[in-house]
Order: C-alpha cells, then sequence, then structure tokens
C-alpha cells in the first residue's frame, strides 16, 4: 500500500497566520530607534504643496509621524474593495438605459433605497487582463495577461493607498477574504507582485481590530518585535557578502531580498509603536464564525461588518474582500434550494435550473451590500456620515463568468466624494479603462496621483466638478 | 575551430563599436521585409526599420531574433511576395545568427545562463526535511506560491521575495525548529480505536426524525456478516466491550455510502496525533453485501415498514462481500481541511492493512470508501446496486502508532540540539551548562548543517549575537536558539543558489544536480564526490539519484508544472452534466498517479520520448481501465497494461489527467486543448491570444457544436494564422470528454438528443442528454489531415526529434532555472545527436543534459 504523499493542494481555509507585525502598516523608521513619537515633522500638506502631483511618492523620512491622527485635519478617507470573482448575470445586472434617470434593473432594484447613494458603471474592463479565473488576481492590479505565460502580478490599488496613508492607522491596510483560497487567492499584492493572504475569518479581524492583550502579553509582544528588528538587521548584514560575490545581473536579485528585509523591520518598528498605544473599545460583540463553508453569504455579512468597524475606529482606512466563489461548495441562500458548488453554477450554459439558483445567489450579493451601505452610512462622522468618507467599490473579474469573459465588467461604487445616481454606460464593444475609476476613487480620497497601471486618465463623469 | 570562429566575429564586432547591423542584414530587409515592417505600416507591431541593433538589449535582441526565426522557418517573408532566394537567404541569416550568437554568449560570460535564484517553497520544506532529519514537515503550504516563468517555479526572474515572504519565511522556519525538537517529548505509543465506539458511527444507525430516514445513508452493526438489528433498536448494547475480546474482534460498524461531510462520514475522531510526525496506522476492514429491499422512513429505523425499494440496503440481511472496495484515507484538520494519506483495497475477508502516513497534530482519520455512493439531496437511485443486494464497507477497529523514530533521541531533536540535556517543562526545554559556549557550538555546528557550502568559525557570530539579544529580552536558552536557528533559516546563504559566471564549483553542481533530480539538496555522497563534473561519476550519481526514492519528488513536482498537475483538483465535473464524474474522487486521485507511475517508467526505463505522444502501454487501476474501456479487472492498484491495437489511448494527452486540466469541468474547448497540447507536447510556441477578443464557449444546450461556432472564426485570416497552427489538434482531442472519457456525441442539458439511463455517484438519475456527433478530423497546419486522435498522434510522431526537443526544452528550465537561449541551441542538437542512437530515451536525455555545458555551467 502507497504511503508517499500526494500534492492534491488542499483548500486551506485556517484563518491566516499573518503577522501582525507584518500587517501592521509602515512607519518609516527613523535613526534614532524607538524614541520616534516625539519627532518633529515635517507638515505632510506643505511638502505636497511643493512636491506637485506625484506618482508612487516616497515619503522623507523626517516627514511621517508616528501617530499622525490626532494632528491629520479634516476626517479620514477610505476605500473598500470589494470582488465577486464569479460575477453576476450580466443580462439581470446592467440597466437599460443610461444616465441619472437610468432605470433599475433586476438586481439594482434590490438597491433601489440607495440609488442616490452609487454609480453603476458599464462597458469598462481592464486593458488586455483575460486569463479567465486567474483574472481577480488583476481586478485591483490591473496586470495584463493573468493567465498567460510569465505573467508577473503588480501592486494592487489599496497597497499603492496604503503606502501612502497606512501608516496614520494601526493597521496599514486588511486583507480579507469569504472562503479565498489561502496562499493562491488575493486581492491584495504587494508592490514586487506578491500575494498578501486574505484573512477569512471575520472573529480573528475582530481580535485583532479591538482585543488588547495583557500588559505582560503587550510586553512579550514587544520584546518578540524587538527581536524580530534585530533578526531583520543581521539577515540585511549577513547578505552583503554573498552580494558582494555576485555579478551585477544577480545583485538586483539580491537588492530584493534586502529591500524586503529593511521594510520588514520598518512594519516590526512601527508595530511595536502600535503595540503599546490601547487598541479602540469594540462597539460590538465578537462575531460568531460560520463553521461550514456553505455560509458564504453569512460570511459575507460578518467580513462587512468588521469593515465597518475598522473604519470607523480608523484602524484602517483600505480594506479589501475577495469573495472566492470558486472555492466555494454548493451555498446556502436563504429561500431557494442551491444544489450546485457555485463555480459549477456559474457554468450555467444557459440551463434554466441554474440560472434561477443563480438568480438567487446575485440577488443576496446585492442584498447584502445594500445593508453595507445602509450601516455606513448610519455611522455620523464630523463632516458628514461613513458612507460619505468611505469609497465602496464592489465589482467582478468576470464580465459573464459562464463565458470567462473579462470584458465589460460589473461595476458598482458607492460612497466617497463622488457623483452619484447615475448609470455611466460606455461601450459595450470598446470598453473603457477601469484602472480610470481607481485614479478617480484616490483622487476623491485627496491623494496626489494622475496615474495608475493602465490607466488614461481620471473616470469620466465621476468627480464632483 | 568552433571557438576560433566565434573568436574571430567576437573581434569583428567589438572593433566595429558594439552593435553594427551587417550590410547584408540591411539590404535584405530593404528588399524583403521593410514594405510591411517599416516606420509607416509596423505590421504585426513589428519595426525593422526603426528597431536598432542593440543584440546587448533584451527587447531588441528578442525582436531580431523572432525575425531570424521567422525567416528561418520560411514563415517570412509570406508566400504571396517575391520570395528571396537561398543565397540571399543565408546572406542574411548567417550574419545575424554570428551576432546572435555572439551577444548571447557575452551575456551568459558576463552573468550566466541563469540567475542567482531563492529556493521555491518546495524546495525549502524539503531543505528543512533533509538536513533536520524531519520527513514529516509541511510547511510549503504556509508559504506564499511562488511565482512561475517558462512553466516552473524554478526561474530566479520570478523567485521574488518581499516582507511578506521574509516574515512567513521565518514563521516557518520557527515552526520546523520547534517541531524537530519537540519529538523528544513524544515515545512512540499505540492506540487502538474500536469502530463500534466512535461518534459518527453511532450517530448513524438511527433515524433522526426529519434529518435522516434513509438506509442507504445508515450504518449497520455487524458482528461478521451478521446484522445485529437489536443493536439499532436500543436493546442491546453498541458493544461487548473488553469484556469479550473475541467478540469485539469480529465487531463491526458497515456502511454503503462513501464519505460525504454533510451527510456521512466514518471518521476516527478520537485518535490522538500528539505532533506532527511519522504514523503507522493499521485498520481491520472487510466488505460486505448488504440484502437488497431496505427502506427509508418508517418509524423502526428502517427495520420494519417505511417506503421499499430493491436498491436500498436491508439493515437485517446481510451477505458477504462479493468483490472489494478502495479505501482512501484522508487526514482532516479542525478547520475541516483533508489530506490525502493512502488507499488500499479491502476485501470480503476482514484483514489488516497498514500503512505509514505523516501526520499533522491534532489531526483525525478520515476512511471513505470511494467507489460508493455519495448521496446528494434529490437521489433516487444507487448505480453500485443490485437486484442481489448493495455493496458495502465494514469498519472494525483502526491503530495508530507514533510518532515513529528510528533512533533515540529522535534524528531531528539531534539535528538542532546536538547531545544536549534537556527537560520537559512547558515543552522542551535545552539545559546548557555554559549558555554562551553551548549556544555558539550549536549555531556553528547548525550553519554547517544547514548551509550548502563550508562555513568559517567566524560566521556564527552574527547569529550569536541574535541569541544574545534574545536572552537580553528575557527569552530563555531554548527560544534564544530557536531564534538564532531560525534567522539563519532566513539568511541569503541558505534561501538563495549562487553561483558565479563560468563552470559550477563543486558544491554548486552537487546542489543544482540535487535540486534538479531530488527537489532537495545534496546528500553526503554527491557532495563528498571529488570531481563530481567528470563524466562517469556525474553518471553514476544521476543513476544513483533517479533510482533512490527521492526521485518521486522530480517527478511529481515536474509534472506538477509542466502538466498542470497541480491544478486537478480545479476543474471539478458538472453534476448535472457529468454525474458519472462528479465526486468521484477515486478517479481523480488515480488520474494523477497514472500519469506519475507512466512518467516514471519512461525514466526508469529510458524508453523513447516519443512515448509522450503515444506509446504501447499505460498505467490504470479497476477506474481507468473502465474509463479507458480496457478489459476490466478489480483493484486500486495501478498495474502496466499493454493496450489493444486500436485503442485511443498511450502518450500523455489522452491520459485523463491532463484531459481534465484542459477541460472546465462542464465543456471542452479544441482551442484551449489543442493550444495546450502544441505547446507543451510539441513545444510550439504560441503568443497569447490578442486581448479584447471574446473566448468562444461550448454551449450546453446541444443545438450547435463548437466546430460550428469556430468554423466562422476560422475563415478570418488574421485568427487563422495561429488558430491552424493548434485548433485541429485540439479537435482530435473533443473525442475526449471533460475527464478524459471517450464519446461520440456531445452531451446537452437542452432538448435536442437522446436520453441515457443510470446513475450518477450522487445517486441522482442523469439528466443529460446525448446530442450532436463529435467530429475529430482535421487537417495539420502543412495540409496532412488525420481522421481521429490516433492518426492525428502518427503524424506528430513522424517528427520524434521535436517531440525529444520539446521534453529537453522543459528540463532544461527545470534544472537550470533558464529557457533554452539562441546560443543554446547548438548544445541542444548536440545533445539530441548524442542520444539520437537511444530513441532520445527520457533517461539518456537527463544524462546527456547533465554532461552538457548547460547544466555545468552556471
Amino acid at each position: 500500500m502507497p504511503s508517499f504523499k500526494v500534492n492534491f493542494s488542499s483548500t486551506n481555509d485556517i484563518g491566516t497566520g499573518i503577522a501582525s507585525a507584518a500587517q501592521a502598516g509602515t512607519l518609516r523608521r527613523t535613526m534614532m530607534g524607538p524614541h520616534i513619537a516625539d519627532r518633529r515633522t515635517l507638515s505632510r500638506r506643505t511638502f505636497l504643496r511643493g512636491a506637485g502631483v506625484a506618482m508612487a511618492l516616497p515619503l522623507l523620512e523626517s516627514m511621517t509621524p508616528v501617530f499622525a491622527r490626532a494632528k491629520q485635519p479634516g476626517t479620514p478617507r477610505r476605500m473598500l474593495a470589494i470582488c465577486n470573482n464569479l460575477g453576476l448575470l450580466p443580462d439581470r445586472f446592467f440597466p437599460k438605459n443610461s444616465g441619472r434617470d437610468y432605470e433599475l434593473s433586476p438586481y439594482l432594484n434590490e438597491l433601489k433605497s440607495y440609488r442616490d447613494d452609487f454609480t453603476v458603471l458599464s462597458g469598462v474592463s481592464h486593458p488586455g487582463v483575460d486569463g479567465s479565473h486567474s483574472s481577480d488576481v488583476s481586478f485591483l492590479t490591473c496586470a495584463p495577461h493573468p493567465g498567460g505565460g510569465g505573467f508577473r502580478n503588480s501592486i494592487s490599488v489599496d497597497q499603492f493607498i496604503a503606502a501612502k496613508i497606512g501608516h496614520l492607522t494601526r493597521f496599514q491596510s486588511l486583507t480579507l477574504g469569504v472562503n479565498a483560497s489561502v496562499g493562491r487567492r488575493s486581492l491584495s499584492w504587494t508592490d514586487a507582485g506578491v500575494l498578501i493572504p486574505c484573512e477569512n475569518r471575520a472573529s480573528s479581524v475582530y481580535r485583532r481590530l479591538f482585543l488588547q492583550g495583557s500588559e505582560e502579553e503587550i510586553e512579550r509582544q514587544v520584546r518578540k518585535l524587538q527581536l524580530g528588528e534585530s533578526i531583520m538587521d543581521t539577515l540585511e548584514q549577513e547578505s552583503k557578502a554573498l552580494t558582494r560575490r555576485l555579478s551585477a545581473a544577480d545583485r538586483d536579485r539580491l537588492d530584493q531580498y534586502t529591500t524586503a528585509v529593511r521594510e520588514a523591520e520598518r512594519r516590526l518598528v512601527m508595530a511595536r509603536a502600535w503595540e503599546r498605544k490601547p487598541k479602540p473599545a469594540a462597539p460590538v460583540g465578537m462575531p460568531f464564525d460560520p463553521s461550514n463553508r456553505n455560509a458564504f453569504m453569512q460570511m459575507t455579512r460578518l467580513m462587512y461588518q468588521m469593515a465597518r468597524l475598522a473604519f470607523q475606529t480608523d484602524s484602517t482606512r483600505c480594506v479589501t474582500l475577495l469573495m472566492d466563489g470558486n472555492n466555494s461548495p454548493a451555498i446556502k441562500v436563504a429561500g431557494t434550494k442551491i444544489t450546485d458548488g457555485y463555480h459549477n453554477l456559474s457554468h450555467h450554459g444557459m440551463n434554466k435550473d441554474k440560472l434561477t439558483q443563480l438568480d438567487a445567489i446575485d440577488r443576496e450579493q446585492m442584498k447584502l451590500l445594500g445593508e453595507l451601505i445602509r450601516d455606513l452610512k448610519s455611522v455620523e462622522e464630523a463632516e458628514g456620515n461613513l458612507l460619505k468618507n468611505t469609497v465602496v467599490m464592489y465589482g467582478s473579474n468576470f464580465g459573464d463568468a459562464n463565458k470567462h469573459t473579462t470584458t465589460n465588467m460589473p461595476v458598482l461604487v458607492a460612497g466617497g466624494r463622488l457623483k452619484h445616481g447615475q448609470h455611466l454606460a460606455f461601450d459595450r464593444t470598446n470598453n473603457y479603462p477601469l484602472p480610470n475609476l481607481f485614479v478617480s476613487i484616490m483622487q476623491s480620497m485627496n491623494l496626489p496621483v494622475d496615474k495608475f497601471a493602465t490607466s488614461t486618465g481620471t473616470m469620466q463623469g465621476l468627480l464632483p466638478a | 575551430m568552433f571557438f576560433r570562429t566565434a573568436f574571430f566575429v567576437f573581434a569583428l564586432f567589438a572593433g566595429a563599436s558594439l552593435w553594427a547591423k551587417p550590410r547584408a542584414v540591411q539590404s535584405f530587409l530593404e528588399n524583403h521585409c521593410l514594405d510591411c515592417h517599416d516606420d509607416d505600416t509596423q505590421k504585426g507591431d513589428l519595426n525593422l526599420e526603426s528597431l536598432g541593433f542593440e543584440l546587448g538589449q533584451a527587447e531588441s535582441f528578442e525582436k531580431w531574433l523572432l525575425a531570424h526565426d521567422k525567416v528561418e522557418a520560411g514563415e517570412m517573408p509570406p508566400k504571396k511576395k517575391r520570395l528571396p532566394k537561398s543565397d540571399e537567404v543565408a546572406a542574411f541569416l548567417d550574419p545575424l545568427a554570428a551576432a546572435l550568437g555572439q551577444a548571447d554568449r557575452d551575456r551568459v560570460a558576463r552573468a550566466g545562463r541563469a540567475s542567482v535564484r531563492r529556493l521555491n517553497r518546495f524546495e525549502f520544506e524539503n531543505s528543512l526535511r533533509e538536513r533536520l532529519h524531519a520527513p514529516w514537515l509541511l510547511v510549503a503550504d504556509m508559504l506564499p506560491e511562488d511565482g512561475t516563468a517558462h512553466l516552473f517555479n524554478k526561474v530566479g526572474e520570478r523567485l521574488d521575495v518581499s516582507h511578506v515572504q521574509i516574515t512567513k519565511f521565518y514563521e516557518v522556519a520557527e515552526y520546523a525548529l520547534r517541531a524537530a525538537l519537540n519529538t523528544v517529548a513524544h515515545k512512540s505509543n499505540t492506540q487502538k480505536f474500536y469502530a463500534r465506539e466512535e461518534g459518527h458511527m453511532k450517530s448513524a444507525l438511527r433515524w433522526k426524525p426529519n434529518i435522516q430516514t434513509a438506509a442507504t445513508r445508515a450504518s449497520i452493526p455487524l458482528l461478521g456478516t451478521t446484522p445485529q438489528p437489536e443493536i439499532i433498536r436500543g436493546n442491546q448494547p453498541m458493544t461487548v466491550g473488553p469484556s469479550n475480546p473475541e467478540v469485539r474482534e469480529q465487531e463491526a460498524v458497515g456502511f454503503v455510502s462513501g464519505t460525504y461531510t454533510a451527510t456521512t462520514k466514518y471518521d476516527f475522531t478520537r485518535v490522538r496525533v500528539p505532533i506532527d510526525g511519522r504514523y503507522k496506522i493499521r485498520m481491520k476492514t472487510y466488505t460486505f453485501l448488504a440484502g437488497p429491499n431496505g427502506a427509508s422512513g418508517g418509524n423502526d429505523h428502517g427495520l420494519t415498514g417505511g417506503h421499499k425499494a430493491w436498491w436500498r440496503p436491508s439493515r437485517t440481511v446481510a451477505f458477504p462481500g462479493t468483490r472489494s472496495e478502495p479505501i482512501t484515507l484522508y487526514s482532516v484538520s479542525r478547520n475541516g481541511d483533508s489530506r490525502w494519506l493512502a488507499v488500499y483495497d479491502s476485501y470480503p475477508e476482514p484483514s489488516v492493512s497498514e500503512c505509514e502516513v505523516i501526520l499533522k497534530k491534532n489531526e483525525i482519520i478520515r476512511p471513505d470508501a470511494t467507489r460508493l455512493i455519495r448521496t446528494r439531496p434529490g437521489w433516487s437511485g444507487n448505480a453500485n446496486a443490485t437486484r442481489e443486494g448493495v455493496p458495502g464497507f465494514a469498519l472494525n477497529w483502526l491503530e495508530l502508532e507514533g510518532p515513529l523514530q528510528d533512533e533515540w533521541p529522535p534524528a531531528s531533536f539531534t539535528a538542532v540540539a546536538g547531545d544536549m540535556p534537556y527537560k520537559l517543562e512547558g515543552g522542551v526545554k535545552l539545559v546548557p551548562e555554559d549558555a554562551a559556549l553551548d549556544a555558539r557550538k550549536l549555531l556553528l555546528d547548525f550553519m554547517k548543517r544547514m548551509y550548502r557550502r563550508p562555513v568559517d568559525d567566524a560566521e556564527a557570530e552574527a547569529y550569536l549575537a541574535i541569541f544574545e539579544r534574545s536572552q537580553a529580552l528575557g527569552r530563555d536558552f531554548t527560544d534564544s536558539i530557536i531564534a538564532a536557528c531560525a534567522t539563519i533559516l532566513c539568511s541569503s546563504d541558505f534561501l538563495y543558489l549562487d553561483a558565479e559566471p563560468g563552470p559550477l564549483g563543486q558544491r554548486q553542481l552537487a546542489s543544482r544536480l540535487s535540486f534538479f533530480l531530488w527537489n532537495s539538496p545534496p546528500d553526503e555522497a554527491v557532495a563528498q564526490t571529488k570531481r563530481l563534473a567528470k563524466p562517469k561519476r556525474l553518471r553514476r550519481q544521476v543513476d544513483r539519484m533517479l533510482d533512490d526514492p527521492r526521485a518521486a519528488r522530480f517527478v511529481d513536482s515536474f509534472l506538477d508544472y509542466w502538466l498542470d498537475l497541480r491544478d486537478i483538483l480545479a476543474n471539478a465535473p458538472d453534476a448535472i452534466l457529468y454525474p458519472d464524474y462528479y465526486l468521484d474522487d477515486e478517479l481523480t486521485e488515480a488520474s494523477v498517479f497514472e500519469t506519475r507511475a507512466f512518467f516514471t517508467e519512461l525514466i526508469a526505463k529510458d524508453l523513447p520520448a516519443r512515448n509522450v505522444v503515444d506509446s504501447d502501454f499505460i498505467f490504470a487501476n479497476e477506474r481507468l481501465a473502465k474509463l479507458y474501456g480496457l478489459e476490466p479487472f478489480e483493484g486500486i492498484k495501478l498495474r502496466k497494461v499493454a493496450l489493444p491495437k486500436d485503442s485511443p489511448r498511450g502518450g500523455l494527452m489522452t491520459q485523463a489527467s491532463v484531459l481534465r486540466v484542459t477541460a472546465n469541468g462542464t465543456t471542452t474547448s479544441p482551442v484551449v486543448r489543442g493550444a495546450w497540447v502544441m505547446e507543451r507536447i510539441m513545444g510550439l510556441h504560441i503568443p497569447p491570444p490578442p486581448s479584447g477578443v471574446e473566448a468562444i464557449t461550448p454551449d450546453t444546450r446541444g443545438a450547435t457544436t463548437i466546430r460550428e461556432q469556430l468554423d466562422k472564426h476560422r475563415e478570418v485570416e488574421s485568427c487563422a494564422g495561429c488558430h491552424s497552427k493548434f485548433d485541429p489538434v485540439g479537435f482530435a482531442l473533443e473525442s475526449f470528454d471533460v475527464s478524459g472519457g471517450w464519446r461520440e456525441r456531445y452531451r446537452s442539458l437542452g432538448e435536442e438528443g437522446d436520453r441515457v439511463k443510470g446513475f450518477g455517484k450522487n445517486g441522482h438519475a442523469f439528466k443529460f442528454r446525448l446530442a450532436k456527433p463529435i467530429d475529430c478530423a482535421g487537417e495539420l497546419e502543412d495540409e496532412r489531415a488525420f481522421e481521429d486522435i490516433n492518426q492525428l498522434k502518427q503524424l506528430l510522431l513522424k517528427d520524434e526529434r521535436a517531440i525529444a526537443r520539446n521534453l529537453l526544452h522543459q528540463f532544461i528550465v527545470y534544472a537550470t532555472g533558464a529557457p533554452v537561449s539562441f546560443g543554446d541551441r547548438k548544445t541542444v542538437e548536440a545533445i539530441l545527436d548524442q542520444c539520437a542512437d537511444k530513441d532520445y530515451g527520457v533517461r539518456s536525455l537527463i544524462h546527456a543534459l547533465v554532461q552538457s555545458e548547460l547544466f555545468l555551467h552556471k
């Protein structure tokens, strides 16, 4: 009887052990060690005015305050990006006519109470992004040909934003998933094109946001982080001998290593700074994680709540959520019997029974989105409400999952400082570049960005004059 | 002579200020190319008019190479233009080839063919397993997936590292070290678990109103083949217990159903796995035949009354089994993930089977009788049932022995802690005599063990500083040693496979060989072979390594990437269209094993490379034999089967695994399969599809076939240019469905076509119909026509050398981390020449590659 291991890739949905250290934000390390909170800082706005518009603006060492929240004028601006990687039935999602007086489609009718809070887009896609199911990895990165050989992903828009404002909050960003295949699927990618694993458990998100360790635990954690810093420092030093031996071309590879090590160290320093600062009080109790993966909708609802809580407590300003339908079994939807795995349903081949089930799933998606909009709206803030200060982007990498098309992606944008209550209909044959939406979103968050990936400008008709 | 020419050319070009475009090249361009590829037209996005002749730059080099290859292949200039004379062509190609070759040699001299690279996550895992003597470590899945280039996870340019990875590598290293030390806290012991005492088996005995009232999903208490209904009624205890060992030994619980976690499972949940490690599982099981005419419903747990049907199992009548049943064992973690462990045949005679497996802490064991029904809501029959009864599987007990250690203290403990004394106090704690002195010794020994190079004593200082820092921060000796050792495992010296341009040094060569054939670092035998590069010694080492069980890692990993076998679970068959494959884990499992066994055989017997296109044998077990329409036989074990002359099987492209990964579970596409086969098996370079073109997907309503849909597009010239290279191959493969079964007609979910009678694995009656017939004829680009897959294979076999060349290319990327460049082509042809008299034997190709400059130089 054979006893060797088969490398069947496991569908591992453990709540990932994202080290809190690695996620905690980028504090640029100052030269003198731990007493960074007292350092005098240069006003970010003063700096920006001088620098003009710049992409991937490098932050100067002396410019970044550690706990800048108190000093930061105005209400924080945030972004939540959601991808449902099996899409929506297009003819039931897209409205028939365009403009402000468009008629709500069957799906959008589920959101009719919030008609003035969102804009629906059609005729948009990421230029050059093809590649079937793997295209969700490019949903926020816009990196072309994700299915092709030699594909390399690039930074996702949430990480791009986090690199600019992540240091202002305890968590630079949160990468969430519903049934996301850990290590294989994620919306968030680093600037080196490396996947940031999804957190699939709402309770783990909750713990990270609110649960304070004891004094002793904190001290232990601080010591652990201090040791981590020494370790990273040693790794950097010790790589020098190897680097010296290498040819010029290979030195680039080792440079990447040193950069990674330095970045890890920076994040440890930042995490340590946060460690002693009390976490916010939890406005609600700990969520209960469903034990079965078929509770897809309930998990989605919980993740929406976690995102809202994270924003409400200003724990982070960037959240992504990947609903991995491919990795889901036959899911539960109230009132409808779902007989087949989500992915198999998406290949409906015009089968009536499958279409009926998909319709129920899609409508439930819309309802949950409605709940999210409602909840965000209900939280009052200094300037308006949470929705007004949070851009929510919901969409899919698939225009039509049945056909695996990545053009004509369904996208809906809600909240933030954008013009809403409209259907922006672009060319269904010759799509309008969706990366322009990302630029508009960033500009609406007061970020000085005029280009992202394959964008060609800002999105027409979305930014207020 | 060759070198002298090369030198001459080099001198020539070096003299002419870097790269000057040879005059002959320019005049050919003007006469034959610039009509279309000039500044104005730029046909196919290629502008040769303004293209600089900067061969030192990758982009320019690639374009000139493309021009060279297109002209050499006779594809350019296009046939309808004025064709150049052969001497004109030569006058263009020769100097261009010389310049390209020289540029390539310059690059290799400067930087080597391949770049320095990081270990991928499997190599990292294997390195820890080997060097820590911890073959039970399962850590690759804890690390982010690596990038691939040219199909493989072996190429430096894609083995990136970010802060996420560094953090993860550290976490994993810490985990592994702790696990290695922990082995000393757990002596092996044997635990026995009787099925009669397991919760899942007990809870499946009795009806649960409104939840479970069906005999097919229930369990039957059996004493041998005698059901014990009084136990079901609750009038008799579940077991006689220790009071009567003889009877207890015969007590069993029977099922007629495979595992489906929501409804039926027979996990041994009381198993306690104390630590990650090697364990022995022994199981006593047998098969039986439950009598027919069982019931669902009723209020006596199906013992009397209810709705009877011949295909439902009786709960009061059973017979000895009439056949064996394949049993797969999985481990299940607390969060519900399951991992394949082993598979065996259980026979009508109760017998004990034993296997050695790797288990992780706190996992439980799940047996699954994979051939049996897995009921899903709406089920109305059982494909396994006959009028004589319903086949079933009975479990007596499971025994778990371990963690197994070959020596004490365990080798993994010694690998980290040497011979240090320890105590067990809230984990394993090392007891130092002189902390600083002991730490220095441990760290130095550890570096020598882990690094694939000699270590200087002074190098330990930096890591000793980590140990000291950790101690200063209040952590104990053991934790501090772990921190320092984990740091060593994240250092660039451990994580990177380095080399300088030129011939590889002894240790680098040993590493390259070992990561090629074992996916792990070299053992003593190869590392200590003096002057390893000597042909005879290399040959001996390669043979030794290929014959070692660790070579299975090469086969698995190479096939996982070359043929996408790692995605085998991604395309589950559709429940309605393919109910006969849906939930058929037995088939999925066997498909992967088949391909591995096949490729292993090619290497072991040095069989000709052409076997990847067609072979007169395959490997099959009962399930595969049924799928392939071979002479039926019983059993899960793969055996080598000689194929009948007219069989469409043989070779890789008609294996179930390949046919599955190239389909999506619902439909097949000739475009996808054709391109896949031509690229992976025949080595054709296929450019990515133009963006913005919607893929044509088959319609499952049955009214039109994919061929009819595609024909419209193939008439468009711009599409046909590429598609005529691979679509035809895909058409021949249309004879195979999404799981690799033979078909004459497409299945449909529409109104057209004929109904088929039968029941799926899920117990649902077939709903699909057989619609339009398959047309699998086609014509290759060179106009050679074929009627079906067999004829197509014969056509492809005509170019054995091309088949071997492609396989060699794949080996080269996998082994060296770099694709075949222009300058490598001559060496590749030389390797092929060497292997020609062996009919390009697969093992011969490996030998010749290892002996070549491509392998021996960076």
